[in-house]
């Protein structure tokens, strides 16, 4: 089943003779439980791919799909990233006055769940992930490794099975990059999907499918989902 | 120096980069020293030194002359003037002879009476004269017309009257208005010249030597305090131009008694407000700067060097907005005294009071550096290494400090111990005193209240709990901004309780011995023919209105005797004369129909309004007649209820002074009917006799309050909105990352706007709600002085609830409306970097 | 590096005959050097004639223990402390290929490196794929990191010719 699907997606940013064709008719699908990983240098279009894929931006032309649901006819997209898309930055990740399970339990609040139900939520995320012991603590006394695992289950927490993640390792170590791209694979293993928007080959490499982004267009893929060969 | 050199340019360039902080930070700083040069520019311009308003007041000529009434007689020098009535050798007036040969030959004189004409819409100044004499030049300016020739006469441009229409004056003939003159300094002042007018000269004491007939003096040589002398001998007062002019001049109304609030006010709100607010700015712009400090540090900068640059930061600042505020505030001065001037001031020539603008200048750029100083020492301390590597600064153990905590407390109890203790002293100055350690204490222990505050937050909905949570951990942003609004609000709270006490005290002052609305005709000593032709033209002037009789008093010699008592009301001793009369009379003070007071007047009792001069069912009067010591008189009295909260009084039965051997003769009618200004009867009963005064009963008259004290308090709204409103700013444009991630989770753009307001909630109303409580404390202390006169009265305290739920409830809820609706533009969408 | 001296190093752990050896070579190197059985004896007995080694036991199915010498200890410090020194240029065909490309007509450079960039992909994702379902010891994960940053390298180097070669055109 497709969660993600983009269907002749461009986007341009501004007009006349300033225009900068961000994406020029990106299709892309993302399965369920596939880890998808888009690879690109810094202007390609990878971010602009991943916005536009959360509902965060529109597309000037083409169609983003979510779980079936075609996002140009969604009113509130804040709604669709609280209970459907899940983000997961290299940086502006945790609200710094809240603590990690308060981080966690924002988007099911932000939803109108009760705070007791959304704690118990978080934390089972949390558990999940084994980061129940960082519950506690505010994210400047988190590493950045740690950070970015609450990140992630902020991302999951709730029904949500389609995680956007924007050089999530960015800012990290190799080990550490490699814990959260493990991390994120497990995820996937356990049926979430992941689109991944990377410049770096050894986390692209944990994905299923590479897809290479050069100057707003999908230069080439590694076809063969290997996820076929589970 | 060079070091200086440096850290200025850094400044002016961080300046221009962070232009919308910067431009918080001024109008922070600015604010007050606009509001407070804007204030002394309009005050200077808008009062008249000797100088500016003697042409108005003596047009060219040398001395201004008015004749006082028979009886009075006058003494004037240069400590002031005296002036007695009564005197028992009634002089005739003055004849400009005398006057001519006392001032020397050559003295011109032309007459000049000043009073009021009674038009139909009301009283009106007016000056009897001949305006094209040439020593009247400067006292009004022909505008549009002619001036006024024999039965004419020039109107200002407030009675909006054109030339050629007619000017009907009670009491004389039709006047047509020739042209239209302008008052020099009173745009709106109503008032009309011409040289014949049926002018009435009101002689109450505060008017007795400004208001009368009299003269304008050309002399050949300057009118000394003798020539005063000898002229207030002729019974004359005299201004002169010499005399005015040499007389020293102190301007300045802000620095005399009153006014020590306004000083308290303006030396804690210039100063501690702005730096409170400032604060926080400066503490943001430090955070931004941490790292370009650091470099500078790792390229040799001492903890001294990184000081300075803080402080600098300061000082191009500070400056900047002093010298912005400055010149708007004396422009605004300048363009706000005409629109003030419309509502009824009065306007002289521009005046810029240097002396006094400079200082609150320097105070401004004072304000700068102070505000400057934590976050600078704060620099001195950050370790570069720390900061280099990218890692947050340790953050302390404790969330509140403790020392100042400690310190905050028993400044407050000192200061609410030193409120109780100053209660008692009659100068307003010591409540003011007592207040500073409260507010300065409740600064020192704003930390404190911060983080308690702070506790109710997981108990919140989000967008609150991030707010508040935010609020908590940025202390040193919301601590200043908390502490700011809290002293703001105190003084505005304390200024604001004492106002309304005085306002509320001053009304029921109040008192009176007839109904609201309700007219009183007095005859004086009269022969009963002429009395009763003085009734009857009544009667005809007022067609169905019920008019109650009330009695002189004789003895068997014919004394008037006039029935005295003394009260005590709102704590001020009031001498009443007990009213002579009948049941018509008793209904006409009670409004209605009052068996019990009616019976008891039927048997021989008094009826009294006043309930404390009843004791034992008698009350004591003092029959008081001219030149014979008082008898004292017990009469049997009963106490009831009057027609108005205001209305004291006692009413005798005519039947008991004639039963105690005096006669009564009516002499006064009463009437439940106030006649217009221009009716008729005014005059016809005057044609009657002289001897009749008739006077409405205006009821209480609404006190406004010192205006300057509400322009006080309006500076403080200013204050609070603008304060708030900036430090929220300022927390939106920290929390922006937060608010971007807040965004990509799927938070709605109002939950992010909630986040922001609900900050502004937080810091306006946890300040409100402090300086509330602390202003409360202060308006209290304050009340007592201002409402007590002499012992045994006791103190009014009202509070002004609509002012302080306006002030505590209604601005913060203001405030974070405004932040609700201001847009919090967060990254909406990362671009890769 | 030599065959001799990984000998040297897992027999440093105790004699091992020399079926044991190949397996645990093997293992530890991640399968990335297949060694053929008659090498290892070969080795062993090339070994055996330099003193590294001495044969021991004959175990139950008759193969012969090997057990490391004083010599062996010896030379197993000497290889360890000497640094490894990248001897001569690699020649590798990928290099001339692209050099070649650049130099030939009729040759689309860009689909070239386009396709190498794919395969090379391939390889790390099966590495990757290899590291994340291997649960053995450290030695062979680090093996298996070694090969990921060298296809790692090779990626970055494509996606710089491709660059370069994009500002040239």
């Amino acid at each position: 089943m497709t969660v993600l699907a983009l269907a002749g997606v461009t986007r341009v940013h501004g007009d006349g003779e300033t225009a900068v064709h961000a994406l020029k008719g990106v299709s892309l699908q993302v399965g369920e439980g596939e880890l998808v990983a888009v690879m690109g240098p810094s202007g390609s279009g990878k971010s602009t791919l991943l916005n536009l894929a959360g509902g965060l931006d529109r597309p000037t032309s083409g169609a983003v799909h979510v779980d079936g649901r075609d996002l140009a006819t969604v009113r509130d997209l804040a709604a669709l990233r609280r209970r459907s898309v899940g983000y997961v930055f290299q940086d502006l990740n945790l609200i710094t006055s809240l603590t990690a399970a308060e981080n966690v339990m924002l988007p099911r609040e932000l939803d109108g769940v009760r705070s007791r139900r959304a704690r118990a939520e978080a934390m089972a995320v949390l558990t999940e992930i084994g980061a129940e012991s960082l519950a506690d603590r505010f994210p400047d006394e988190l590493s950045g490794g740690q950070r970015q695992r609450v990140a992630i289950a902020r991302a999951l927490v709730g029904e949500r099975r389609l995680l956007l993640a924007d050089e999530p390792t960015g800012a990290l170590d190799t080990p550490t990059g490699d814990e959260i791209l493990r991390l994120l694979a497990a995820r996937c293993a356990a049926g979430a999907s992941v689109l991944l928007v990377t410049h770096e080959p050894r986390y692209a490499a944990w994905a299923d499918r590479v897809v290479f982004l050069r100057d707003g267009v999908i230069a080439d893929a590694t076809d063969v989902p290997m996820a076929s060969a589970r | 120096m060079s070091a200086l050199t440096a850290a200025l340019r850094l400044s002016r360039r961080g300046v221009w980069q962070a232009r919308g902080r910067s431009a918080l930070i001024m109008l922070m700083i600015g604010l007050p020293v606009l509001v407070i040069t804007g204030l002394l520019v309009a005050y200077a311009t808008s009062t008249l030194s000797p100088e500016e308003g003697i042409g108005s007041r003596l047009g060219t000529a040398d001395a201004a002359l008015v004749q006082l009434p028979p009886g009075t007689t006058v003494q004037e020098g240069p400590q002031g003037g005296s002036w007695s009535s009564g005197g028992d050798s009634p002089r005739p007036p003055a004849e400009p002879a005398e006057i001519t040969a006392l001032l020397g030959a050559g003295t011109r004189l032309t007459p000049f009476a000043t009073g009021s004409i009674r038009l139909p819409s009301g009283l009106v100044t007016a000056l009897e004269t001949d305006l094209s004499d040439p020593l009247t030049r400067g006292i009004l300016t022909l505008g549009e017309g002619r001036l006024p020739g024999a039965g004419e006469v020039a109107v200002t441009p407030a009675l909006g009257l054109r030339p050629g229409d007619l000017l009907r004056p009670a009491g004389g003939p039709p006047l047509k208005v020739s042209g239209i003159v302008d008052h020099p300094h009173q745009p709106t002042i109503r008032q009309v010249a011409g040289p014949d007018l049926p002018l009435e000269t009101s002689r109450g004491l505060s008017a007795l030597t400004t208001e009368g007939p009299g003269w304008l003096a050309d002399t050949p040589r300057p009118v000394t305090w003798d020539d005063v002398t000898a002229l207030n001998k002729l019974g004359l007062s005299v201004s002169s131009r010499s005399l005015l002019l040499s007389r020293p001049y102190r301007p300045g109304l802000l620095w005399n008694t009153p006014a020590t609030i306004g000083v308290a006010v303006a030396v804690i709100m210039a100063i501690l407000v702005p730096v409170l607010l400032a604060g926080p700015a400066f503490a943001v712009g430090l955070r931004r700067r941490r790292r370009e400090l650091a470099e500078i540090a790792a390229q040799g900068g001492s903890a001294g060097h990184l000081r300075l640059i803080v402080l600098a930061d300061g000082l191009v600042l500070g400056g900047l907005a002093a010298l912005t505020a400055t010149g708007l505030g004396i422009a605004g001065g300048l363009v706000a005294v005409p629109v003030i001037a419309r509502w009824g001031g009065q306007i002289g020539p521009p005046d810029i009071p240097w002396g006094e603008l400079l200082p609150i200048a320097a105070v401004g750029l004072f304000i700068g550096v102070v505000a400057a100083l934590v976050p600078a020492l704060q620099a001195g301390r950050q370790h570069t290494a720390t900061v280099l590597a990218g890692r947050a600064p340790a953050t302390a153990r404790r969330a509140w400090p403790l020392t100042w905590s400690l310190i905050g407390a028993a400044l407050v109890l000192g200061g609410l111990a030193a409120s109780v203790a100053a209660r008692r002293q009659s100068e307003l100055v010591w409540p003011f005193v007592a207040s500073l350690p409260i507010l300065l204490g409740l600064v020192a222990l704003t930390p404190f209240l911060v983080w308690f505050a702070g506790r109710i937050a997981p108990r919140l909905r989000v967008p609150l709990r991030v707010a508040v949570r935010d609020a908590v951990r940025n202390r040193s942003r919301t601590v200043s901004a908390v502490a700011a609004v809290l002293a703001v609000t105190a003084l505005a709270v304390a200024v604001g309780i004492a106002t309304e006490s005085q306002r509320r005290d001053y009304r029921d002052s109040f008192t009176s011995a007839r109904p609201t609305g309700s007219l009183a005709i007095w005859g004086g000593t009269m022969p009963d023919p002429t009395w009763a032709k003085l009734r009857a033209e009544a009667a005809r002037r007022l067609p169905g209105v019920k008019l109650a009789t009330g009695y002189h008093v004789h003895d068997a010699e014919g004394r008037r005797y006039a029935m005295r008592y003394t009260t005590r009301w709102n704590g001020v001793r009031v001498s009443r004369t007990a009213a002579v009369g009948d049941q018509d009379l008793l209904r006409f003070l009670q409004g209605r129909d009052d068996p019990a007071a009616a019976a008891a007047l039927a048997s021989g009792k008094a009826v009294v309004f006043d309930a404390a001069n009843v004791r034992d069912g008698k009350i004591t009067l003092r029959a008081s007649v001219a030149n014979h010591p008082d008898r004292r008189i017990e009469v049997p009295a009963v106490v009831a209820t009057p027609a108005d909260d205001h209305q004291g009084g006692a009413l005798l039965p005519r039947a008991f002074l004639e039963q105690a051997g005096f006669t009564t003769t009516p002499r006064a009618l009463y009437g439940v009917r106030a006649p217009a200004f221009d009716d008729p009867l005014w005059g016809a009963l005057g044609k009657v006799t002289n001897r009749v005064t008739v006077t409405v009963e205006p009821g209480p008259q609404e006190g406004s309050g010192p205006v300057w004290l509400w322009v006080w308090l309006g500076a403080a709204v200013i204050l609070v909105v603008g304060g708030t409103f900036a430090a929220t700013r300022l927390a939106a444009a920290d929390m922006r990352p937060d608010l971007a991630a807040l965004l990509a989770i799927g938070a709605s753009p109002w939950t992010l706007r909630a986040v922001v307001a609900g900050q502004t909630l937080f810091i306006a109303g946890l300040g409100a709600a402090v300086g509330l409580a602390a202003g409360a404390v202060t308006g209290i202390a304050l009340s007592r002085p201002m409402t007590t006169h002499g012992t045994g009265d006791p103190a009014t305290i009202a509070l002004p609830w609509p002012f302080l739920i306006t002030l505590v409830v209604g601005l913060p809820l203001l405030v974070s409306a405004l932040a609700l609706i201001t847009r919090a533009r967060p990254v909406l969408v990362r671009r890769p970097a | 590096m030599s065959i001799r001296h990984g000998l040297l190093a897992l027999l440093s752990r105790g004699p091992r005959h020399g079926y044991q050896l190949r397996v645990e070579f093997e293992a530890s190197t991640g399968a990335t050097w297949p060694l053929n059985v008659g090498q290892v004896y070969t080795t062993l007995a090339r070994m055996e004639r330099d003193g590294l080694v001495e044969p021991g036991e004959t175990d139950d199915q008759g193969r012969v223990v090997y057990a490391m010498t004083d010599a062996g200890r010896a030379e197993m410090e000497r290889w360890f402390t000497t640094p490894v020194v990248p001897s001569d240029r690699p020649r590798d065909e990928l290099v001339i290929k692209l050099a070649m490309a650049v130099e030939a007509k009729e040759v689309e450079v860009a689909e070239v490196i386009r396709r190498q960039r794919t395969a090379t992909m391939r390889t790390l994702q099966q590495l990757t794929r290899a590291k994340r379902d291997s649960a053995e010891g450290a030695a062979r994960l680090l093996v298996l990191d070694s090969m990921i940053f060298q296809a790692e390298a090779e990626q970055r180097w494509l996606d710089h010719c491709e660059a370069v070669l994009k500002e040239a055109r």
